[in-house]
């Protein structure tokens, strides 16, 4: 009786818990706090804390992808095969070991489906190509739920359909109202720019520099959307690290903020902004997607489902659709871009030195960004009559809204009396517009 | 523009050094910049052509004053209520041609009104 317990125990996840398991469910731990208790960015941070659970516990079925052909994931060379027709394997078993062509060193190759090995298709010595097929795994095992529901953002889906309720949730009217705002927003990107160099010289390849410095642009969806292109391997932390940083918005602006301007500076008092019309907002909305699709096609479909849902939003007669957008569709992708990013979250990958230097990153992205709307509204004022109060500048990293209440929130402190939260969401939407652009620019040319 | 980008990829991919890595940071910078500029300048044209627009609409519109239908006067304050209500509905610009009492009043217009915003926000089948 008691071997047969010590049967059943085998047969349990116990033994397969790695050390790496336990660290990681503190990890997990410390997201749920700050999320349910501390407030940070809940909606995000509870399903992608609870996706990292899922993914350091010992279920590979729930991973799983479909069995068929295993394809080269580099271009390198076979070195060696583990397994031989007829072996069973499962999630994360070693099937081979490869040689690495671009950096010359030995990878092993895992698998990423269970079943029998039918048939190896390259044998020792073979230069292969990304992408090739190496050998097949049957199974008559479908899949596991999260291996679908992570095709979201491997196939670029989530991301742009989180953007199409961002741009029905938000109102293009103060940007309209005072276009040199967008000039704010650009400059916030010269913080993406800057960490983009910080990483280079950390070792970081230059994809993955793109996708560290983008935290900068305080855009979610498009770090995930850039990182799951370009660096597929630090998606996780990237994306702990932007939405950590977003929620911690108004920690990290305000001392930059202050240290920048003067007091004079921080009492300026700007007019009210102009009423804009349905067909400005309309028009706006074709221009962008036009002018920037053009320029950047590579973040076309950020860019055109943003418009999409602005357009919804703006037309007037699409009221359903506009509210499926705002509610329903936005609510449910986030549910899986969370939990999908938070499965990516296992030991292995996260547990490593690179996931501190990218935390550290992010606070560099941030801050650099932040300081670099504010110094770009403060050389505005060297040629504006009507001088900007140089606080909405920070407003140009994109989290809508809390960057711009962050504005507010300060300009407030000097003077009570002064609302600079409309002037602020100028800025703070143009920079989603400009973190799409540069993305689109690192896709097009680091692909 | 295609040259400048060709050679920050260039720099990027073939010395990823940091004199390389500055360049196409500021081929970056400067091509979100400059696309962000473009559509200030894009922006501020359109909204200047829908003034200038708006204004001569205005112009027109002014010309004919409001009718009032079947000889009877409505009592200022109700015009004042009925073009608020007609403001609340209609959201877009618009200019109120006529005013008149329901002929019938077994007609009950706002009824009408109604049951044809239903019957156009939905599909039968």
């Amino acid at each position: 009786m008691i071997q047969d317990f010590f049967d059943f125990f085998k047969l349990t996840g116990f033994p397969d818990v790695t050390w790496q398991m336990p660290v990681m469910w503190a990890v997990c731990a410390v997201l749920f706090y700050l999320a349910v208790y501390k407030g940070f960015e809940p909606l995000l941070l509870v399903p992608i804390a609870f996706g990292a659970l899922l993914a350091n516990l010992p279920a590979p079925a729930l991973v799983s992808a479909p069995p068929g052909p295993v394809m080269s994931p580099i271009h390198g060379t076979l070195v060696t095969w583990s397994v031989k027709p007829g072996d069973h394997v499962q999630v994360g078993d070693v099937l081979a070991t490869m040689k690495n062509k671009r950096s010359g060193t030995e990878e092993p190759l895992r698998a990423t489906s269970q079943g029998q090995i039918t048939e190896l298709s390259a044998t020792p010595g073979d230069n292969l190509f990304e992408g090739q097929t190496m050998a097949t795994i049957f199974s008559r095992d479908p899949g596991g739920l999260f291996y679908y529901i992570s095709r979201g953002i491997e196939w670029e889906i989530f991301p742009p359909l989180i953007f199409l309720g961002v741009g029905a949730l938000t109102d293009f009217g103060p940007l309209l109202a005072r276009p040199l705002t967008l000039l704010l927003g650009a400059a916030a990107q010269i913080g993406v720019a800057v960490t983009f160099l910080c990483a280079t010289l950390l070792g970081f390849s230059a994809g993955e520099s793109a996708s560290i410095g983008i935290i900068g642009g305080a855009d979610g969806p498009t770090a995930i959307f850039l990182s799951a292109k370009l660096a597929p391997h630090l998606l996780p932390a990237i994306a702990v690290a932007a939405y950590s940083y977003m929620a911690l918005v108004p920690l990290i602006q305000p001392p930059i903020m202050r240290a920048l301007t003067t007091k004079r500076e921080r009492l300026i008092r700007m007019k009210s902004l102009r009423h804009v019309g349905k067909l400005e907002k309309l028009v706006f909305c074709l221009l962008v997607t036009i002018l920037c699709i053009l320029l950047v096609p590579a973040a076309a479909s950020l860019i055109g489902m943003l418009m999409l849902g602005n357009f919804l939003r703006e037309c007037g007669v699409t009221d359903r659709l506009v509210k499926s957008s705002q509610n329903e569709i936005i609510n449910i992708i986030t549910i899986f871009l969370g939990t999908s990013v938070g499965i990516t979250m296992t030991g292995e990958r996260f547990l490593q030195k690179e996931t501190l230097l990218i935390i550290g990153l992010g606070v560099c992205a941030f801050s650099m960004s932040t300081a670099s709307g504010v110094i770009m509204a403060k050389i505005l004022n060297l040629f504006l009559p009507e001088k900007i109060n140089p606080l909405i500048g920070s407003a140009g990293v994109s989290a809508v809204p809390m960057a711009a209440r962050v504005s507010q929130v300060e300009g407030q402190r000097e003077d009570p009396n002064n609302f600079l939260l409309m002037h602020a969401m100028g800025p703070n939407v143009a920079g989603v517009i400009g973190t799409a652009v540069i993305a689109g620019y690192y896709i097009a040319t680091l692909k | 523009m295609s040259l400048l980008l060709s050679v920050a990829v260039a720099s990027v991919s073939g010395q990823p050094d940091i004199l390389g890595n500055l360049k196409y940071q500021t081929v970056g910078v400067a091509i979100v910049m400059l696309s962000l500029c473009g559509l200030a300048v894009f922006v501020w044209l359109i909204a200047r052509l829908l003034a200038l627009f708006q204004c001569s609409r205005e112009a027109v519109s002014t010309r004919k004053p409001l009718a009032v239908g079947d000889g009877e006067e409505i009592p200022m304050e109700v015009r004042a209520v009925i073009s608020a209500a007609v403001h609340v509905a209609l959201r877009s610009p618009h200019r109120i041609l006529e005013m008149h009492p329901v002929r019938n009043p077994q007609i009950q217009a706002w009824s009408l009104e109604g049951r044809r915003e239903i019957f156009q926000s939905h599909t039968f089948r």
